[in-house]
């Protein structure tokens, strides 16, 4: 049979890989064979998709090298099938006409091509000049590897500990919520709750639009005949109103209030489940003095359970109802919910309990309402955090790629913690820097202040994220780096974003199923992908790129990337037990870098019984939710409840619930009591509307990819503000008119949207921040939460003023900076 | 002088009524013919008239001529000219099977541009081809759910099983609806390259009369007669729609079997690359 050389080649290198990967995966996949690919030509394989914390499983088909098409997985769990719009789209995204494919260094204002060895050096040199300045901007969409790495580099390489994610702008406040209740981090239940629930409470968040596939798992049970009540919890009338049973509009900040009325009818009526509490939980309040010690915001002073319910008095129904403007027979509503026995309830919330000036006090809240009427620790009774980012808890919260954490939910400031990470990595002792870094808001604060005027960030590394349009306040916190000739902006990114307009050097990266990859999705479900297509051009592993400004640092003679053996401290090897030079981009696909790291990575996890299984399982399932424990039989069991005797295999024997994180270290979990405070800038007579920012279901955060694909850009083409028709009216504000919004930082100019997708109440307004041609956040405030550091997105005052038509909106296309 | 004549004053009293009278009859009943479809209820009605039509008027100084009652006749114009009120004239024709049995490829290859043009690659949702409310999936149903044919206008029939969240996956493509000036504001930042898979032109067969293998994954397709049956697009549609269980002859292609896993992307991941790769 004639056959072309190519194709001989292709044959060949398969029925050889066939073998080898016969021989690794052992005896019972020899008898799978290679697929030559099903009709068509089409190679199906399986990743989590690209986007959001779900962590639906997605069937990739691929053909001639390219993605050509997308199923939904139906042997996943998760989603069984189903995805939503953006997840049917997701094999768009690598295909943008102006994808990034060679490194570009900023010479004389403009970007111009260079060689990856001279952007690598570039990097490095700056480093050595400074390895105190440096600072590396992560993110919850870096696969775990590629968040390991750079983990590794900076903590355990350079002794620098300004590494933050851009999930400190997301799920901060969720952590320090789970931290301060439970003393480790994220959530004891998992999807599993969405199915047995007999009430669904959506506390601030639009789960139809955020989590699609997650609530239609709840809304189709209906269809199947079940009854399970929806109560949309928020701030406007949006897609998840329209599906639920009950809407409580509440006034912005006062969720606090609201659940401070439940748990105050809970004690009042006596429906509070004591027994409980007194087996299960203990009292805590914020600290008398909170700069006694570093993590006294966190660990607060203790509370009688008479101070708690003292503290609980003035929040009767009809005080929350002024509060609030929640109807006070709603409040009760709540309260005998949550007093019933013989119901099922899951609290879930996202951006809007986080993005919170008091986000911590509020996820305490939530987590203290079901503690203490005992919807906690059976299937279906959960308060959940939903997380946003495919990995900001896979990578960014359990990796530990914060600028205090050490893997395994380890804390730089503890010497116990700091030996043991030196142990893991081989390095010398004190290698590790006790000295907290600086946060996200911090970070780029530093960063765009001159170094004269205490500006110790003089080089950043952003990887995967784009702060230049998902930072609040963005004039101070990003545009005003501009004119700060020693400062120097890294960018590993796709596309052109409002972050590469003022980078110095760009480095184009790979993307999703261009490389391997896992992701830990929000139910600690930890998710595996092998590379399936060729990235374009010159893009490049964003774990390759770390590794690669490791190894020149090591040839600069650093000497933090020895380890305590004077070996590199990425040292590679494959499965033979061969070092293979994974800093040569030849050869960084000669290994699976990915399982080299993930092998490694995996013995920091069992500190917290987050147990990780071995790479290799993570193949075969389509996710596996830790604490992943071996059974006698040699098979990994995953652990869908946590904290629960049925389900918890390092509950102890009896105990039926045991918080073995307790902060008090008595089993317990902590009941905590916050006050309502004021938001931090409220409307007045100048600013007299509510300005809230969020998302739509089309885009995904800043719209890099998903404005790039036709069927989501079609659908939703730009960015809008949304205001109640009575206001606009007031105003002479025709519907699509122009006008802008004005806030103490800044102002906007952008259409109105009356009565569209969502429905604001009267006063407020609603401005999505996915569009990179109006930016939001140069007029948002950002005010930080104290104790989680993370920004509020959903509160500042603002105002709105006609425009002329010759003012209005011009935009010409949006210029090629590149 | 002569003073008014009382009689002949209250004769033109009257008469002044009787006119007055005729003409408010006349008019309410005019009125009353003007139906709820004049109102434009595709787009938010505007509280305030946008800026442009008043510019509009202001910039050629001259009032635009108004049409006279007389001279419309809405009922004659307009995309409802041919409705009639009868729902005997709504019922579905009778497929004539003759017609059905000869599909050529040309046809058939017709009916998939058709789909194509619709869908980012075969499998992927369809987007809405007309404007929908944008906060609600409740009105879907009353037209995909059984399926409806007016004249030559057909809304499909949901080809899968119920899904409560419709616009979770089917979202419009002619944006927001909004009226808008700024049309810079409506254009994409960047082109997109993808190629989507398209779907065979026919399922294969073992012999000339066996019947042809189903050449698309049936993941999204329980109901085969939603793009098959009398109501699809001509070049899909069965000869034999009076058959009612498809499957007992039209099996699926095993390649599309999703449960096959294929390991040609973990050989992928171990091969060397070659120096130079290609960009795409």
């Amino acid at each position: 049979m004639n056959i072309d050389r190519r194709s001989f080649v292709k044959l060949s290198a398969l029925a050889a890989a066939s073998a080898v990967a016969a021989n690794r995966a052992g005896a019972a996949a020899a008898a799978t064979s290679i697929v030559t690919a099903g009709t068509g030509g089409i190679a199906w394989d399986k990743a989590p998709c690209r986007f959001c914390g779900t962590g639906c499983h997605v069937r990739v088909g691929v053909k001639d090298g390219k993605v050509v098409a997308i199923e939904g997985d139906q042997l996943a769990e998760v989603n069984k099938g189903l995805l939503c719009v953006k997840g049917y789209h997701v094999g768009l995204a690598l295909y943008g006409k102006d994808r990034l494919t060679t490194p570009l260094l900023r010479k004389n204002g403009k970007l111009e091509p260079i060689s990856w060895d001279e952007a690598i050096e570039t990097i490095a040199k700056r480093v050595m000049a400074a390895p105190e300045k440096f600072a590396i901007y992560g993110s919850g969409q870096w696969t775990i590897p590629e968040g390991y790495a750079a983990n590794k580099l900076m903590k355990g390489g350079l002794s620098n500990n300004h590494i933050d994610p851009n999930a400190r702008l997301c799920m901060a406040s969720a952590v320090t919520g789970y931290l301060s209740t439970y003393g480790v981090d994220e959530p004891a239940g998992c999807y599993d709750d969405l199915d047995k629930c007999d009430v669904l409470i959506m506390w601030g968040n639009n789960m139809a639009e955020m989590h699609p596939v997650l609530f239609s798992r709840v809304i189709d049970r209906r269809s199947r005949g079940e009854k399970v009540t929806l109560i949309d919890i928020g701030t406007r009338r949006t897609r998840t109103t329209e599906f639920s049973d009950h809407y409580l509009e509440f006034k912005p900040q006062s969720d606090l209030a609201i659940m401070n009325g439940i748990a105050h009818l809970l004690i009042k009526n006596g429906t509070y489940d004591a027994k409980f509490v007194e087996r299960f939980c203990n009292f805590r309040q914020a600290p008398k003095d909170p700069t006694a010690t570093p993590t006294a915001p966190l660990l607060g002073d203790v509370m009688t359970f008479d101070a708690y319910k003292t503290a609980l008095e003035p929040y009767t129904p009809e005080h929350v109802e002024k509060i609030s403007g929640v109807p006070a027979a709603k409040i009760r509503l709540l309260g005998e919910l949550f007093g019933r026995k013989d119901i099922r309830i899951t609290s879930v919330w996202c951006m809007g309990f986080n993005q919170h000036s008091r986000g911590t006090n509020a996820n305490r809240l939530c987590h203290g309402i079901h503690l203490l009427s005992g919807h906690f620790g059976k299937p279906g009774d959960a308060p959940t955090s939903l997380t946003g980012q495919p990995s900001a808890c896979g990578t960014a919260r359990e990796v530990g790629t914060m600028c205090h954490f050490l893997p395994g939910g380890r804390l730089v400031a503890n010497p116990e913690h700091r030996k043991e990470s030196e142990k893991f990595w081989n390095l010398p002792e004190g290698r590790i820097s006790p000295k907290i870094g600086h946060h996200t808001v911090l970070m780029f604060e530093k960063f765009c202040t001159p170094t004269d005027k205490g500006g110790d960030i003089g080089a950043l590394w952003v990887q995967v994220t784009n702060p230049g349009q998902s930072l609040p306040n963005l004039h101070k916190l990003f545009k005003a780096k501009k004119g700060l000739a020693d400062k120097f902006l890294i960018v590993s990114d796709v596309y052109q974003t409002a972050t590469t307009d003022l980078a110095d050097l760009v480095l184009p990266s790979a993307m999703w199923v261009e490389k391997n990859g896992m992701f830990g999705n929000s139910e600690r479900r930890t998710q595996q992908w092998f590379k399936m297509v060729n990235p374009p051009g010159e893009a490049r592993d964003d774990c390759w790129q770390t590794i690669a400004v490791a190894r020149k640092l090591f040839e600069l003679g650093h000497p933090g990337l020895k380890d305590k053996d004077g070996k590199f401290l990425f040292t590679i090897r494959n499965d033979a037990g061969q070092e293979v030079p994974a800093w040569d981009w030849k050869h960084y696909y000669d290994v699976n870098v990915d399982k080299a790291l993930f092998e490694e990575y995996r013995a920091f996890s069992r500190y917290k019984h987050k147990d990780l299984a071995p790479y290799d399982e993570y193949v075969k399932a389509r996710g596996l939710r830790w604490p992943v424990v071996q059974q006698a039989n040699g098979s990994w069991r995953e652990t869908k409840f946590r904290f629960s005797e049925f389900d918890d295999p390092y509950v102890k024997k009896g105990a039926e619930i045991q918080f073995y994180h307790s902060v008090t270290k008595d089993d317990k979990a902590l009941i905590w009591f916050a006050p309502y405070e004021k938001a931090a800038e409220e409307p007045d007579a100048e600013y007299p509307f509510w300005l809230c920012t969020g998302r739509v279901l089309e885009h995904w955060h800043t719209g890099t990819m998903t404005m790039r694909i036709p069927q989501l850009h079609g659908a939703m083409p730009h960015a809008y503000v949304e205001m109640h028709p009575e206001d606009a009216a007031e105003r002479g504000i025709a519907n699509g008119e122009t006008i802008a919004v004005k806030t103490r930082r800044g102002e906007l100019k952008l259409p109105v949207w009356i009565n569209g997708r969502a429905r604001v109440p009267r006063g407020s307004l609603f401005i999505p921040f996915f569009d990179q041609r109006l930016l939001v956040n140069d007029i948002t405030l950002g005010e930080p939460d104290p104790i989680s550091k993370e920004p509020d997105y959903k509160k500042c005052a603002a105002t709105v003023g006609k425009v002329s038509t010759a003012d209005s909106f011009r935009a010409t296309t949006v210029e090629k900076r590149l | 002088m002569n003073p008014p004549d009382p009689k002949s004053f209250q004769k033109g009293a009257w008469v002044f009524g009787a006119i007055l009278l005729t003409a408010s009859v006349s008019g309410f009943f005019m009125g009353l013919r003007q139906t709820s479809s004049q109102i434009g209820t595709a787009r938010p009605v505007s509280l305030v008239t946008p800026e442009r039509e008043r510019s509009a008027v202001l910039e050629t100084n001259s009032v635009p001529i108004a049409v006279s009652y007389a001279a419309q006749d809405w009922l004659r114009d307009g995309p409802n000219a041919r409705w009639q009120n009868r729902l005997t004239n709504l019922a579905q024709p009778t497929p004539n099977r003759d017609a059905l049995t000869n599909v050529t490829d040309e046809q058939r290859g017709q009916a998939l541009l058709e789909r194509s043009s619709r869908r980012a690659f075969d499998g992927a949702p369809p987007v809405v081809p007309h404007p929908i409310p944008q906060d609600s999936s409740a009105s879907c149903l009353a037209c995909h759910g059984p399926g409806l044919a007016v004249k030559d206008r057909v809304a499909s029939k949901m080809s899968h099983a119920q899904y409560t969240s419709c616009t979770q996956c089917h979202v419009p493509a002619g944006g927001l609806g909004l009226p808008m000036i700024e049309t810079a504001l409506q254009e994409p930042i960047a082109g997109n390259q993808f190629l989507g898979v398209t779907l065979p032109l026919k399922g294969s067969r073992a012999s000339p009369q066996a019947p042809p293998t189903i050449p698309h994954s049936t993941l999204m397709r329980s109901d085969c007669m939603s793009c098959h049956g009398p109501r699809g697009l001509f070049g899909l549609r069965t000869p034999h729609p009076d058959r009612q269980s498809c499957v007992q002859c039209h099996v699926s292609d095993a390649g599309l079997d999703q449960h096959a896993f294929s390991t040609a992307a973990a050989a992928n991941a171990r091969q060397p690359r070659a120096v130079g790769a290609e960009s795409k």
